[in-house]
C-alpha cells in the first residue's frame, strides 16, 4: 500500500462550529485470524448531520458497524465517546443505552407479521385493565409514530405485503419510535441495497426527518451516487483503514471513486498481456436469469476475464450462472471451445470441464465438518476410484498433499478439519478442488472475499499461471482490486447489462468505479 | 497451525500450538493405541464397565456365554433396524417410517403365508418389494416433493400402520408351517449364534464399505454436512438422498422378515417398537470411530450397550420402566456428545 495523501488531511474544521461530536471513534483496529479487518480507524459523526460511511466489500464497513453495535470487541487501544461521554465498545447494552440505534440490511422485521406487531416487538404493547392487548389503541400509536416519518401505509397488512422502501421505513421508525427521550445516532446499514431506485427519495425524505429532529445519522452505502443526495459528511474506508474524509461539498464523485478503488492500483496498472490466443473457449449469447437481461459473453483461451458491478447488477448472478448453478436461458446453443452444448448444470459441468468457486465459501463451498484433504478430493473422487470402486485412502492422501504444496499450503494440514484453515487458504483449497479436475473453464465468484492482502497476491499468482497454461477463467468480483490485479479483460455491468468494457492497460479502477456507481 | 495466525503484531495474546513433529511412519503399537484411544471408542469402555458393575452384582447369573449369546441374539433386531437408518442420516434424512416398514412386512408375510398359501421365497421377495415401493414413496415425498423428511415418514409411517391394521384386522397371524418352517430361518443356529446376527454383520459389512471405501460414501456425507455446497460440487444430491430412503425401507424390510421369523407369527405391533433403539443406537454410534458421522461399527458397539444395559436390568429384576429410562437416558447423551463433537470439529479443536 502506498502512503495515502488524503489521509492525512483530517477534520474539516466545519464540525467545530457545530460543537463536539455526538459520537467520535478513535484507534479502532480489529483482528480476525488471518486478516486485519480495520487498522486505526476513527469516526466522528454529529448531530444534525448524515455521515456517509463509503467502501467496497471487505473495507471493513461492517466490522465497523459490528464494533460499534457490540457484536465484535475491538483489539485493545480503542476507545469512544458519545456527547464527550467515554463509552465501552463491544457492549450491545453500552451502545443502547447511549443512544445508538441500528438498521441492519435484512431490517430485522418478521413479513408474515403487520405493522403494529413488529413494531411492538421493540416498543411494547398497551394494555387493557384487564391485561387484554388494547388493539384499537396499538393501531392508532402505531399509525401516528409512522405518521411522524412521513409514512403512510396500512398498518393491519402484512410487511410482506409492503413495499421494500415501507419496509425500510418501518424499521426505521421502530428504532427510533424513542426518539423524544434524548438524542440518537441511528446507523443505517446499506438500506437502499435491495431497494429500487424510485423509491429511494422516499426513503431519504424519512431520513431527513432523523436529520432535522437533530439526531446523528450514520449511512453506509456503496453506492456513490446517493451520498450527494442525503450525507452531508463523508469518510471512505478502504482495506480496513480510513483513507479520506471531510465534508460531501467539498468532493467530486470522481474524487471518491478513486478514493474508494484506491490509487495504489493504478500504480501496479495491468501490463497488457497477450491475452489468449484468440481461440474461442465459451461464448453465449443474450445471457438471461433472475438479474441479467441479455449477456453476450465471449471468453477465450487462457483469458481470465473480470465482471465488475454492484449488487443485483447481474455481476452476482453471472457465475453461477454460467457454472449451470442457476437457471437461465441464453439465445441458442453455448460454445465450448469447438462443442456446441446445452447450458451445464452442477451435475453435467465438471464433465464439460467448468469449474465453479461459489462466492460464498463457507455456506456454498466447503463440507465444514470434512478434513482439508476431504475437502480438497470432493471434485475428482470418481479419479481417486479404483478397481471395484475402492477409494484408497493411502493415494488419496498422496494426491491431497501433492495439491496442498502446489497451491503452498502446508502439507500437515490436510488431515485438520477444514474450519482450521484461515480465509485465503480455505479458498485455496476450494480452487485446489477445482483445478483438480483438469478443467478448462473456471469460475469464479467473489475470490478474494475476506482474503487480506497478502493471501491475494499469492492466489492471483495462481491464477494468472494457470491462465498461461491455457485454462479460461470467469473472474466476478465486487472488489476492483481483484480485476485491476489480475484482469486482461474487463466486463462493467449495470442492470443486467454490459455497460463497459476495458482491456489490458485500459482497465483502471477509477474507470470501473464510475461506470458502476453511475447514476440509477 | 501456527502458520495460519499470521498476523501477531497486535497485542492479541494467544499460545501457539506447538508444531507437530515429523510425521514417521506410524508403528502397529501406534494404530492400536491410537484407535483405542477414549475419544474414538468411548463406548467401548462404557460397556466394559457395564459389564463390570452386572458381573459383580449378579457373579451367578450375568458373566456367563448364555448371557453373552442372548445379548448377541436379542440385539440382532434391533442392530438391523438401526442399520436401515444409517445411510439417510448420512446424508440428514430421517426415514421414521423403519417401525411401520417392518410390521407392514410382517402382517404381509402372514397374510401371504397363512391366508393364500404362498410359498416362503416367493412370499419373502414379495414382501421386500412393498418394502422398496414404501422407500421409493417416501423419497418422492421428501425429495422431490422437499417435505421436511421427519414430518413426511411419521406421516408415512402413520400410512402405513393404517394399512397394517386393514390387512391383519388387527390380529397376530400364524399356522404351524409359518411357526415352524418360515421361523426356522431366524432360529437356525450355528454354534448358539442365530441367523439375524450372521445378516446384521453382513449389512454392517457392506454399509462400512460403502461409507468409508466408496466414493458415494463420502459424497452421502458431503450432503448431509452441507446440501448446498455438494450441489455446486457437482454432487447428485437429490439421486443420493433419494437412494439413502429407499435403501433405509429395503433394510427395514429385512430386518421385518427376520423379526417375524424370530416370533413365528405376523403381528401389526412388532415394528415400532424397534424406533427409538435404532435411532439411540444410530446417534450414540455416530460419536464412535468417525467422530461425528454416522458409521456401521460405531452403530453396532452402541447396540451393545444398549443390549447389554438391559439385559443385565433384567437380570438383576428390573422394571419395565427402568429399560425404557435407560435407553431413553443413553439416547440424549449420545445425542448431546455428537453436539459437542461437531462444535469442536468446527472450530478446529479435534485431535
Amino acid at each position: 500500500m502506498t502512503p495515502q495523501v488524503i489521509a492525512g488531511q483530517s477534520e474539516v474544521p466545519a464540525g467545530d462550529a457545530q460543537g463536539h461530536p455526538a459520537l467520535r471513534l478513535e484507534h479502532l483496529s480489529k483482528t480476525f485470524p488471518g486478516t486485519r479487518a480495520l487498522i486505526d480507524a476513527s469516526i466522528d459523526a454529529y448531530r444534525g448531520e448524515v455521515l456517509a460511511l463509503l467502501g467496497h466489500n471487505g473495507s471493513g464497513k461492517s466490522t465497523l458497524i459490528k464494533v460499534l453495535a457490540g457484536f465484535h470487541q475491538p483489539d485493545p487501544g480503542a476507545a469512544a465517546w458519545v456527547d464527550e461521554e467515554p463509552i465501552r465498545l463491544g457492549d450491545p447494552d453500552a451502545a443502547k443505552n447511549h443512544g445508538l440505534r441500528f438498521v441492519h440490511q435484512d431490517l430485522g422485521l418478521i413479513r408474515e407479521l403487520n405493522a403494529v406487531d413488529n413494531v411492538a416487538l421493540t416498543i411494547g404493547y398497551v394494555r387493557t385493565r384487564s391485561g387484554r392487548v388494547d388493539q384499537s389503541r396499538q393501531k392508532a400509536r402505531t399509525s401516528e409514530l409512522l405518521g411522524r416519518f412521513g409514512v403512510e401505509l396500512d398498518v393491519t397488512q402484512p410487511l410482506g405485503d409492503a413495499s421494500p422502501v415501507e419496509r425500510t421505513s418501518v424499521a426505521i421508525a421502530r428504532a427510533m419510535w424513542d426518539w423524544d427521550l434524548g438524542p440518537r445516532i441511528l446507523v443505517l446499514d446499506e438500506p437502499t441495497a435491495s431497494l429500487p431506485s424510485r423509491e429511494v427519495s422516499r426513503l431519504f425524505d424519512v431520513i431527513r426527518e432523523v436529520r432535522t429532529a437533530g439526531h446523528a445519522v450514520i449511512y453506509v452505502s456503496h453506492r456513490m451516487e446517493e451520498i450527494f443526495d442525503i450525507a452531508d459528511r463523508v469518510l471512505v474506508l478502504r482495506t480496513g483503514r480510513v483513507v479520506g474524509r471531510g465534508m460531501v461539498n467539498d468532493r467530486t464523485p470522481a474524487e471518491l471513486a478513486s478514493l474508494i478503488a484506491g490509487h495504489a492500483m493504478s500504480d501496479d496498472a495491468p501490463q497488457e498481456r497477450a491475452s489468449g490466443n484468440g481461440e474461442l473457449a465459451l461464448q453465449i449469447r443474450s445471457l438471461r436469469g433472475r438479474f441479467l437481461d441479455g449477456v453476450d459473453l465471449d471468453l477465450h483461451r487462457g483469458e481470465i476475464l473480470g465482471v465488475a458491478g454492484l449488487l443485483g447488477s447481474g455481476r452476482d448472478e453471472l457465475p453461477y450462472a454460467v457454472a449451470g448453478a442457476v437457471r437461465s436461458e441464453s439465445d441458442g446453443p453455448w460454445q465450448l471451445g469447438d462443442r456446441k452444448i446445452e447450458p451445464p448444470t452442477t451435475v453435467t459441468a465438471p464433465a464439460l470441464g467448468i469449474a465453479f468457486v461459489p462466492a460464498e465459501r463457507d455456506r456454498e463451498g466447503l463440507i465444514p465438518e470434512f478434513t482439508v484433504a476431504e475437502n480438497l478430493t470432493l471434485g475428482a473422487l470418481p479419479e481417486l476410484r479404483e478397481r471395484g470402486g475402492f477409494l484408497r485412502p493411502r493415494r488419496e492422501s498422496a494426491q491431497a498433499r501433492r495439491w496442498l504444496a502446489e497451491i503452498g499450503i502446508d502439507e500437515a494440514t490436510a488431515d485438520r478439519p477444514v474450519t482450521s484453515l484461515s480465509g485465503g487458504n480455505k479458498q485455496r483449497v476450494l480452487m485446489a478442488r477445482c483445478l483438480y479436475t483438469n478443467p478448462t473453464l473456471l469460475v469464479l465468484a467473489e475470490p478474494t472475499a475476506g482474503v487480506d492482502v497478502g493471501a491475494r497476491q499469492a492466489l492471483y499468482d495462481l491464477l494468472r499461471e494457470r491462465a498461461e497454461k491455457g485454462l479460461s477463467i470467469l473472474l466476478c468480483s465486487s472488489d476492483t482490486q481483484d480485476l485491476v490485479g489480475v484482469c486482461d479483460r474487463v466486463l462493467v455491468m449495470t442492470n443486467g447489462r454490459i455497460a463497459d468494457q476495458m482491456t489490458g492497460r485500459d482497465i483502471n479502477a477509477e474507470r470501473i468505479v464510475s461506470v458502476m456507481e453511475r447514476v440509477r | 497451525m501456527s502458520q495460519i495466525v499470521k498476523d501477531k503484531s497486535s497485542a492479541v495474546t494467544r499460545e501457539e500450538p506447538s508444531p507437530r513433529g515429523t510425521p514417521s511412519a506410524p508403528s502397529a503399537l501406534d494404530r492400536v493405541l491410537r484407535a483405542s484411544r477414549v475419544q474414538k471408542i468411548g463406548a467401548v469402555y462404557v460397556l466394559f464397565v457395564i459389564v463390570v458393575i452386572f458381573s459383580v452384582w449378579k457373579p451367578s447369573l450375568f458373566p456367563n456365554w448364555t448371557t453373552a449369546k442372548s445379548v448377541v441374539n436379542e440385539n440382532a433386531i434391533a442392530a438391523l433396524a438401526a442399520m436401515a437408518i444409517i445411510v439417510p442420516l448420512c446424508t440428514g434424512t430421517f426415514d421414521l417410517s423403519i417401525g411401520n416398514v417392518m410390521a407392514l412386512v410382517s402382517v404381509s408375510l402372514a397374510w401371504l403365508i397363512v391366508q393364500h398359501g404362498v410359498g416362503i421365497g416367493l412370499a419373502i421377495v414379495i414382501v421386500l418389494g412393498m418394502a422398496l415401493l414404501v422407500g421409493v414413496f417416501n423419497a418422492f415425498i421428501v425429495v422431490v416433493l422437499g417435505i421436511d423428511s421427519f414430518i413426511a415418514t411419521l406421516g408415512s409411517g402413520a400410512v402405513l400402520q393404517a394399512i397394517n391394521y386393514l390387512i391383519s384386522k388387527d390380529e397376530t397371524v400364524t399356522n404351524p408351517h409359518m411357526s415352524s418352517a418360515f421361523g426356522s430361518i431366524a432360529q437356525s443356529s450355528v454354534g448358539g449364534i442365530q441367523v439375524p446376527v450372521f445378516v446384521v454383520v453382513a449389512i454392517a459389512l457392506g454399509l462400512w464399505w460403502l461409507l468409508e471405501h466408496t466414493v458415494t460414501g463420502r459424497r452421502l456425507y458431503a450432503i448431509g454436512f452441507n446440501e448446498e455446497a455438494s450441489r455446486l460440487a457437482g454432487v447428485r444430491t437429490k439421486r443420493l438422498r433419494f437412494m439413502g430412503l429407499m435403501i433405509s425401507a429395503t433394510l427395514a424390510g429385512i430386518a421385518g422378515v427376520m423379526l417375524t421369523s424370530q416370533i413365528g407369527s405376523g403381528s401389526p405391533d412388532v415394528g415400532p417398537a424397534y424406533l427409538l433403539d435404532a435411532f439411540a443406537a444410530a446417534f450414540l454410534g455416530a460419536t464412535q470411530i468417525r467422530a461425528g458421522r454416522f458409521n456401521a461399527a460405531g452403530t453396532l458397539i452402541a447396540v451393545l450397550v444398549l443390549g447389554v444395559g438391559t439385559t443385565g436390568l433384567t437380570i438383576v429384576g428390573a422394571q419395565a420402566w427402568a429399560l425404557s429410562l435407560y435407553t431413553g437416558v443413553v439416547l440424549i447423551i449420545a445425542l448431546a456428545l455428537t453436539r459437542i463433537e461437531r462444535r469442536q470439529v468446527q472450530t478446529g479443536h479435534a485431535a
